[in-house]
């Protein structure tokens, strides 16, 4: 678990730039809020490669796009992204899944949905909880919060994250569709 | 931000020649010193202190005053949602309630000119980390901190791709619209806009999933990961400015902890 081979760390990396560039990214729909699809690019990294890239990718790219910003670094709301993409990242542990040969049943998706939004409830709770043990923040402002935030979020990863993943399925399907002719 | 390579500003100041592991543990000490209070007095210190830093740092002053701009905002709006939900979170925590108009009170306004306080005070260290370390020092000072190198490299690969990922997204982006799938505002309908923008994900990941077989080869022929320990080209030994450096920052951190057990409450409230 440690010892990471040279794939593992590169993977990590690329995953973080990528997330952390893209979070920057986003089309304005209203005061404040944006639609982004850094969440998309968290979606699939996790499924490629598991669990643990997920989680760093998500943890150490979201704090890039923080610092990139000029936000700061706010690690519990960070870690969030972390929890996230650790928890979208399991489907990749099932044998029968597969995003480089395309392989997968329908179940894995409605899996990879299920513990994307568990990742949410989640990630955000920790952030939220933390926000008010360690800031002091005023739960009840937290709780609304918190149940905003992973809401929209959960309706992004649905409506986007999900399609584009299955989009990669079908088009990787073609890497595993040679039968043996008798 | 107009290049989003590396954020570190070259200069030559005391923070600058600090070495990083040890900004590292200002950071979390300075950090869990804010966590640890809800107490107007301590943050009026933190930020004084951070005030003289910033002052030490040679951080040009628009870049210290955009990063308190963007928090400032964020505890404007705090402020609002916080008087807007929990109007009496004040009598919550003093047990006391002093009416100054409507449902507002002493207590609160007090509560929440504190916590924007703590969040303000924060920042120093942050801005110093993020200014004043350069990339590759930061890793090779983490591995120092017990960081197996292997996850400290992490750092060198990202800053030295951000670049090309910003290039290769914009070449898309470029490539897109002039299929006629723009992301800008020449897009009239806000959907389609939004569909384009998810699409440049696909593209982009591809590629990236490309980049990741090419440098992981690469890197792989040149050895990496062969050994247990490596050495780093940018790695400086601790001078003794760092250790005393370090034991003041532990003796500082000592007396705050000292305070924290000595008082019983946390919030600080004078009336």
């Amino acid at each position: 678990m440690l010892n990471f081979s040279t794939k593992t760390v590169v993977t990590i990396s690329i995953g973080a730039a990528l997330y952390g560039i893209i979070g920057l990214v986003g089309i304005p729909i209203g005061p404040n809020v944006q639609i982004r699809p850094a969440i998309v690019i968290l979606t699939i990294f996790s499924a490629f490669f598991g669990p643990l890239v997920g989680l760093l990718s998500g943890f150490i790219g979201h704090m890039l796009t923080d610092v990139l910003a000029g936000w700061g670094v706010w690690w519990n709301w960070e870690l969030s992204s972390g929890f996230f993409g650790f928890f979208v990242g399991l489907v990749f542990l099932f044998k029968g899944f597969d995003m480089k040969y395309g392989l997968f049943r329908p179940a894995h998706i409605v899996f990879m949905a299920v513990t994307g939004i568990i990742g949410f409830v989640l990630g955000y709770s920790f952030a939220g909880f933390t926000d008010v043990i360690i800031m002091d923040e005023a739960p009840r402002k937290i709780l609304l919060q918190t149940v905003v935030i992973t809401l929209t979020n959960s309706v992004v990863f649905i409506m986007f994250g999900l399609p584009v993943v299955l989009s990669f399925l079908m088009t990787n399907r073609k890497n595993s569709n040679l039968v043996i002719e008798s | 931000m107009s290049s989003f390579g590396t954020l570190y500003v070259d200069s030559d100041s005391f923070f600058h020649r600090m070495e990083p592991s040890l900004k590292v543990l200002i950071f979390a000490l300075w950090s869990i010193v804010v966590f640890m209070f809800l107490d107007l007095r301590i943050n009026l210190i933190l930020l004084g202190m951070g005030a003289l830093f910033l002052f030490f740092s040679k951080i040009p002053a628009r870049i210290i005053r955009n990063l308190f701009i963007v928090v400032i905002l964020f505890n404007l709006t705090n402020a609002v949602f916080i008087y807007l939900i929990t109007p009496d979170y004040g009598t919550t925590l003093t047990g006391k309630s002093t009416v100054l108009l409507y449902n507002l009170t002493l207590e609160t306004v007090f509560y929440i000119v504190t916590l924007s306080l703590k969040y303000l005070s924060l920042l120093p260290m942050v801005i110093i980390l993020i200014f004043t370390t350069h990339p590759s020092r930061f890793a090779s000072s983490l591995s120092k901190l017990g960081v197996p190198y292997k996850w400290a490299y992490t750092f060198n690969i990202i800053f030295r791709y951000i670049p090309d990922i910003q290039h290769e997204f914009k070449t898309i982006a470029n490539a897109q619209a002039a299929r006629g799938l723009s992301i800008k505002k020449d897009e009239r309908s806000l959907l389609k806009r939004i569909r384009n923008l998810f699409n440049i994900t696909i593209p982009l990941i591809n590629s990236a999933l490309a980049r990741i077989d090419k440098v992981t080869n690469a890197m792989d022929l040149r050895g990496f990961g062969k050994h247990q320990k490596r050495t780093w080209y940018s790695l400086t030994p601790m001078r003794k400015v760092d250790y005393a450096v370090a034991v003041l920052a532990l003796t500082v951190f000592a007396l705050f902890l000292y305070f924290r057990i000595t008082t019983t409450e946390k919030f600080w409230y004078p009336f």
